[in-house]
């Protein structure tokens, strides 16, 4: 089946993708870019998970990325605000 | 007809993990935060949105309303946290002038 090897070659690159952005997340120039190759490995993350529904043919997995959506836009907004004044909450 | 579906959903999934991966490029060449940030805002439109067109076009129910939620989310989301990633750069050090990026090409010289 050619959209099986499309699927499977597809998930590998986006795993690629996935190790660049985190060795981006630990090598980064700045905390900023740090924080910005974070909210791009959730990216990542969220594309592997839709790709691994089209592959299971299960539903189940688009609950889990909107899941990491929330948390991935929670957290970048936090860690922004950290950085900024220091706390998180004032 | 409906026999030329998988090849658009497979067509859609190489092209989005193209844009992700140009994306990601830009990301490590880019050389400060307000370039980068160029680079990595499209993942969302031109990186996820695609993957989820591809999945609706499975036509499943249940694969079209997740798939709507989390683009909408993704839409919405993603140039907020851009912005937020902007501003404190902007308010921590702020810059003079940015400087224009002319990559390996050296300036261009008037006249």
């Amino acid at each position: 089946m050619p959209h099986d090897i499309v699927l499977s070659i597809a998930i590998v690159w986006m795993m690629i993708l996935l190790a660049i952005s985190l060795v981006l997340v630990i090598a980064g120039p700045s905390r900023l870019a740090q924080i910005l190759a974070f909210d791009m490995a959730t990216m990542m993350i969220l594309g592997g998970l839709l790709l691994l529904a089209l592959a299971r043919r299960s539903s189940f997995d688009l609950d889990a990325a909107l899941m990491l959506a929330l948390f991935s836009f929670g957290g970048t907004l936090a860690a922004t605000r950290y950085y900024r004044k220091g706390t998180i909450f004032s | 007809m409906n026999a030329l579906i998988p090849w658009l959903a497979d067509i859609l999934i190489l092209g989005a993990l193209l844009m992700l991966t140009v994306a990601l490029y830009g990301v490590l060449r880019m050389p400060d935060i307000y370039t980068r940030l160029h680079a990595s805002s499209k993942t969302a439109v031109f990186g996820v949105a695609p993957l989820l067109v591809a999945l609706m076009l499975s036509g499943e129910a249940s694969f079209i309303s997740r798939a709507l939620l989390i683009g909408a989310f993704i839409l919405c989301t993603t140039p907020v946290a851009a912005h937020a990633i902007a501003r404190a750069a902007f308010e921590t050090d702020p810059p003079e002038r940015i400087e224009r990026w002319t990559g390996d090409r050296p300036e261009p010289h008037d006249g």
